[in-house]
């Protein structure tokens, strides 16, 4: 029974797309397709380009002078990523090295680690901590600070005042000069 | 004119340590100015290509004794210039759109300030309609028109079909063929 019906439907429609068919070519369409096709198969094998055709085929850039003759492949360039880094790192580390290994050590710092290696735990602690240094200590400080003073009076002895006072006018005007410059 | 070697020998020549580097003598200048000149059309400016063009035989040097030839030495050439023009041409595009934002100098401008453009000659005008073709139909243009290259061998370099080649050359003459009449 379905069978029938759909077979029905489908006749129907058919007749009505004979009656007003829905979609339309252009007269002689299919008849002129092949010929159309061909001229623009021809066209495109011909380039039918006369403007172009005539113009001649030699490029206008100049090209500086021998510069054929003298061409020639920089292959210094050719240097790869890899080995340009383990190159640069080379020359880093050689530099660090040469830096840390020709500079003169300062004889003054080995001398005062010499000095300091020579001190007692007691004497480094009263040094960092001279707040709670003992008076046996305190007498060493003064006694060693006392040592130049009297030095000082010493020299200074025979040195009359009108030159000590020259001398130190001198030396204070030399100083402003220099403040001032 | 001179005689050049052919390609098999002087691979055979690069691939032997001792005659390597004269090998290599001999392909940059069988080779030197028709790349440059592919390269060139491409870039424009003398400079730009001389670089590229270093770059390209700096790639054949480093490649070359891997090069299977499966394809012609020529086919390779060419394939290397045209990618190494290309990319060239890329890098300048993001260049300029950084510097400039969007207000770039065109190629067409470069042709323009060479010292010795003519604009009534019809062979500068001709090169400033080729700058109106988008970049592949500029390529296959150059290929076909100056180089004169054959449509199965420009499929070979750009891995492009042989009726495709046809078709994009079609629309490229045209396209300057209609410029040229109307400048």
């Amino acid at each position: 029974m379905k069978e029938d019906a759909s077979y029905n439907i489908l006749d129907r429609i058919r007749q009505e797309q004979q009656l007003n068919p829905g979609f339309t070519v252009p007269d002689n369409y299919f008849e002129s397709l092949p010929g159309r096709l061909m001229a623009a198969i021809r066209e495109t094998d011909t380039d039918n380009t006369p403007v172009l055709d005539g113009i001649s085929r030699i490029m206008p850039y100049h090209v500086p002078q021998y510069y054929f003759a003298r061409l020639r492949v920089n292959r210094a360039r050719v240097v790869d990523f890899k080995k340009g880094l383990t190159i640069a790192a080379s020359f880093i580390l050689l530099a660090v090295s040469s830096i840390f290994l020709l500079t003169p050590r300062s004889p003054a710092s080995t001398a005062g680690v010499a000095t300091v290696n020579e001190l007692t735990n007691e004497q480094l602690e009263r040094f960092i901590q001279p707040d709670e240094a003992t008076p046996r200590d305190k007498a060493i400080t003064t006694h060693a600070v006392k040592i130049p003073n009297t030095d000082m009076a010493t020299l200074l002895k025979n040195v009359p005042d009108a030159e000590l006072t020259n001398f130190l006018n001198e030396t204070a005007e030399g100083t402003e000069e220099i403040f001032l410059n | 004119m001179e005689q050049y070697q052919s390609d098999e020998s002087l691979l055979a020549l690069f691939r032997n340590p001792g005659t390597k580097e004269a090998a290599f003598t001999a392909i940059v200048n069988k080779y030197k100015e028709r790349l440059y000149w592919h390269i060139r059309r491409m870039v424009v400016i003398h400079e730009d290509a001389d670089d590229v063009l270093q770059n390209v035989f700096i790639k054949v040097w480093k490649g070359l004794e891997h090069f299977r030839a499966e394809s012609g030495l020529y086919t390779w050439l060419y394939r290397i210039g045209t990618n190494e023009s290309i990319t060239h041409l890329q890098n300048q595009k993001k260049k300029k759109a950084a510097i400039s934002f969007g207000n770039e100098v065109d190629l067409t401008d470069q042709i323009r300030a060479d010292p010795y453009f003519d604009a009534a000659k019809i062979e500068w005008k001709l090169q400033l309609a080729i700058q109106q073709l988008p970049e592949q139909q500029r390529l296959i243009f150059n290929l076909r028109y100056f180089d004169e290259m054959p449509y199965n061998k420009m499929s070979e370099i750009l891995g492009v079909t042989e009726g495709a080649l046809k078709a994009s050359y079609h629309h490229a003459a045209k396209k300057v063929e209609n410029y040229l009449r109307k400048s």
